[in-house]
This record gives C-alpha cells, structure tokens and sequence, in this order.
C-alpha cells in the first residue's frame, strides 16, 4: 500500500509520469518501475477519479466454481482426529 | 451481506448467507476485503464465517491427515481410556473457566455474553464425571489415571481455552466452545458403536461419547453460539472466527494425534488398571503424560 502512495504522489506532482501511468499500454511497465509484481496475464488500468463527475468502484471478483466451497464435512473425522468435549 | 477476516497471513475468509469461500486480497488498490471486517452480522453469514474457519483449519492439514489416516487404528479398552482422560480436561476445563468468564463479562457489562457464559455452564455441569464414570465402569481408577495421563491434544485445547480467558477480552471463548461443539457433531451413532463395540461386552463407557457428538445436545448448542455471534460487533465476531479457527487447528493438526501404539502408552495405561487396588497414591509418582 504505501507502494500505491508513493505512485499517488508522484503523479499528482509530474503530469509526465501520470499520463504514462493514465496509458493502458505503460501502466504495468510503471508499476514495475516500483517492483511491483505483476502476475502472467494480468494487465492494470489507472483511472482517475473525479471530484465531480465520473468516480469508479472495483468490483473483486466473484469466487470461481472451481474453488471447493469450505465445508466441514469434507475434511471431518478420521481414526487419529481428536474428541472435542466443551 | 457478506463477512469476513484475515485467517491467515495475506488471506481473507469470506462468508456469504450460502458459503465460505478464501480470497487474496489485492496488495494495492482498492479491495474492501484488505480492512477489518464492519458492519452488523446476520445468521446465516456468521454461520458460514464460522463454519469456513474450522474447514479451513481441516484444509490446511488435510493432504498430512490423508497420508497418516493409511495406517488404520484400532481402538482398544486401554486406548479408550486413554481418550477418555482427554475428554475430562477438556471438560473439566470448561466448568473451572466458564464461571470466571461469566464474572468477568458481567463485570464489563455484556450482559448478553455473561448469559451465554451461564446457559453453557449449566448445559455442561457434570460432563467431566461423566469421563471419570466411563473411566470407573472401565475398571481404572479414574482420579489417578487423568492426573497422570493428559492427551496431547486435550492439552492444547486446555492452554488455548486459559489463554482466551485470561486475555484483555475473553470473547474469544465463544469460537473456542462453538469449534469443539461443532467438531463433536461429526461423531455420531456409527461412531457410539464402533467404540461400544471395542469395550468388554456389557460395559457402558460412552457416556461421555455420547453427550458430546450428533446425540447429544450439541447442535443446539451450536446454534445458540451462533444466535450469540451474530448479534454482536464486528471485532467481536473476528476473535469469536479467530478462535475457532485457532481451536479446530488442533482438532486437525497430525502433530497432535496420539499415536497411541507407536507410543506404546497401552502397558502404561494397563498398568494404571492393575494398580487400582494395589497403590491408590501411584499416580503421585509420575509426571503427567503428554
């Protein structure tokens, strides 16, 4: 995060440098200007709020079907497990 | 309605009214899971972010407990017994603890919790000698037997309820008894059986058992630490999740199983069986087993 600020910073003071963090096509070359790691297959997009106007939200994204749903039962008793009396 | 916490170290549960599912939140940008969960909670989420930090603790362990499960154990009297001096720390823990958790929630002013803290302890009154009967029906003498012989696991379930206790806010303790109650439902009548039918025809050492999975009355129990949970703040509700999570970690963790016959603890517990009528002060001579 404070990784973030340093960025927030620097494109409030050097119109330069936000246009190339505003441009889909520089934006991850950017962000590993300052190590950030950037998986395969992921690309960034910086957009700027507005104090009027246009802001964005982020939507995460959903929980994929293939991550098993964590349920007790999948990982419940076996011959070694304990005998939890309360 | 969605809740959430930090279960581990850059990794968030997060509980839906139908789910618990893992999420990693972003390490920069916005990502609403980064912050401490807010806001009120609801049945059915504080169901899942309850149920979701046991599973998880079942996930984390589960590829070393698949591997180890292989070699198959069968459950002996001795062994049984052995169990037994388990169930009695534990429970034996919760009657000495619950009402100093009760004082002291009142003393706070959570009222709510206070009650709680009450409605188990009169729930649980008892369960302790019902290990030492089941231990007495067995033919050991129970009091000697679980002041020599304390079961790893019941150990740490036994530090980890003090230190909840003892800390600046004991709420923790709600996750600690919602973790065992809900674990206890995973053993029911197949269960009952195949330990009935380990014992000496005729010898009715499952009492303890009993109360503590599916037939006993622990689903309502469970639902009432759930009823509790949700009504209350949010940090509270992530050290209740917090804690249960910490409490089912030792429920899974292999490092904690018995391993009764590798330790070759049967002669040990045998001999404490032998000793009843010779050497009442035996169990003074040792120091407790872990």
């Amino acid at each position: 995060m404070d990784v973030w600020l340093k960025i927030i910073t620097k494109a409030w003071n050097e119109p330069a440098f936000k246009a190339r963090l505003l441009d889909p096509a520089q934006t991850n070359d950017v962000l590993r200007e300052y190590a950030i790691d950037i998986p395969d297959g992921v690309t960034f997009v910086v957009k700027e709020d507005e104090v009027k106007g246009t802001r964005y939200l982020v939507l995460p994204p959903a929980p994929s079907d293939d991550d098993p749903t964590l349920t007790i039962d999948n990982f419940g008793r076996d011959a070694q497990s304990g005998d939890p009396g309360f | 309605m969605l809740e959430w916490f930090e279960i581990s170290t850059g990794l968030t549960l997060v509980a839906t009214a139908t789910r618990a599912f893992l999420h990693v939140p972003r390490s920069f940008g916005a990502d609403p899971f980064r912050t401490p969960m807010r806001g009120t909670g609801d049945p059915a989420t504080t169901h899942w972010l309850l149920e979701g930090s046991i599973a998880f603790a079942g996930r984390t362990f589960h590829a070393e407990r698949r591997a180890k499960s292989n070699e198959r154990v069968r459950v002996s009297p001795a062994h049984w017994a052995y169990r037994l001096a388990g169930y009695y720390h534990t429970t034996h823990a919760t009657r000495r603890l619950l009402p100093k958790l009760s004082q002291r929630f009142a003393a706070s002013g959570r009222h709510g919790l206070a009650l709680w803290a009450e409605q188990k302890l009169s729930e649980e009154v008892g369960h302790d000698l019902l290990a030492l009967r089941d231990l007495s029906e067995l033919g050991y003498p129970a009091q000697g037997l679980v002041g020599a012989l304390v079961p790893p696991r019941a150990a740490a379930w036994v530090a980890l309820f003090e230190q909840l206790a003892q800390a600046e806010d004991p709420v923790g303790c709600v996750g600690y008894a919602h973790a065992l109650e809900r674990l206890a439902l995973l053993s029911g009548a197949a269960e009952v059986s195949a330990i009935e039918q380990a014992l000496p025809r005729g010898v009715n050492a499952t009492r303890c058992l009993r109360v503590h999975s599916a037939l006993g009355s622990d689903p309502d129990h469970v639902r009432t630490n759930v009823t509790t949970t949700f009504a209350l703040s949010a940090g509270e509700r992530t050290a209740i999740a917090s804690a249960c999570h910490q409490t089912a970690r030792i429920y899974f963790d292999p490092a904690l199983d018995d391993d009764f016959q590798a330790r070759s603890l049967e002669a040990l517990v045998l001999e404490f069986r032998a000793s009843r009528a010779r050497a009442p002060s035996f169990s003074r001579q040792l120091e407790p087993i872990r």
